[in-house]
């Protein structure tokens, strides 16, 4: 499974969402209107399946879906 | 919309608005109305949080599950609402060691974030302060307590 469909799957099981409503263009906030816990819940998922820790820092930078998946990418391609 | 019956005063200590009706925008408007301000213009600090530009009042907004909540104070303020949920991953990654025995229960866990959410959104920082960071034990003017099926955090200026 490509990184795309991974992080797809991880938000539609977190957040409890069907995969289809979630794109890569898919803004966290306004279109799944999500609220600080479903965030901070995405954010835990998204490092125990990844084995990666974000700094809290960065967390207001996860805006869309596809800055999610971007981050995956990075910390790929960091390690 | 329902507070405590203290006298309304253009610049209270601190008073606290909950509705069951009202979205956050609303509910603002409405109590800003009951506190004479005029100009409701507002402006945003680097992390989000929202100010009255004339700086009159402080204001601080939570909306969970149908309702919401908004505390306005002569000092920053934070304040946050939470429906009693438990997620054990939220748990782990928000709580000091001395605090998970506490988070280890809906209405612990809910408890422990919403003051931490309380006390991140009164310094202005948001989740950018990390939540782990905040030992809720050492709060000094957060206080946190049930509302039905709530819990509400109030907390002033990071502390």
């Amino acid at each position: 499974m490509n990184i795309d469909k991974k992080i797809i799957k991880l938000i539609a099981k977190t957040l409890e969402l069907k995969e289809k409503d979630i794109k890569p263009e898919t803004r966290l906030t306004q279109d799944l209107e999500i609220d600080s816990l479903d965030l901070v819940d995405l954010v835990a998922a998204f490092e125990e399946e990844f084995n990666i820790e974000i700094a809290d820092q960065d967390i207001k930078k996860l805006q869309t879906v596809h800055d999610i998946i971007e981050y995956a990418n990075q910390h790929q391609a960091d390690a | 919309m329902t507070s405590s019956n203290t006298p309304t005063n253009t610049r209270p200590t601190l008073k606290i608005y909950v509705s069951d009706c009202l979205s956050s925008k609303e509910l603002l408007d409405q109590v800003l109305t009951r506190h004479h301000v005029k100009d409701k213009r507002l402006r945003y600090g680097a992390n989000g949080k929202p100010y009255l530009k004339s700086g009159e009042l402080y204001f601080s907004i939570s909306h969970s599950a149908g309702r919401t909540i908004c505390a306005v104070a002569d000092q920053e303020i934070g304040t946050d609402i939470q429906k009693i949920t438990y997620r054990p991953r939220v748990a782990r990654r928000i709580c000091q060691d001395h605090e998970l025995a506490e988070a280890n229960s809906p209405a612990g866990f809910t408890r422990l974030w919403a003051l931490k959410e309380s006390f991140v959104k009164a310094n202005g920082t948001g989740l950018a302060y990390g939540l782990k960071n905040i030992d809720s034990h050492k709060l000094k003017t957060a206080k946190c307590w049930r509302l039905d099926d709530f819990f509400i955090a109030i907390c002033y200026n990071g502390t």
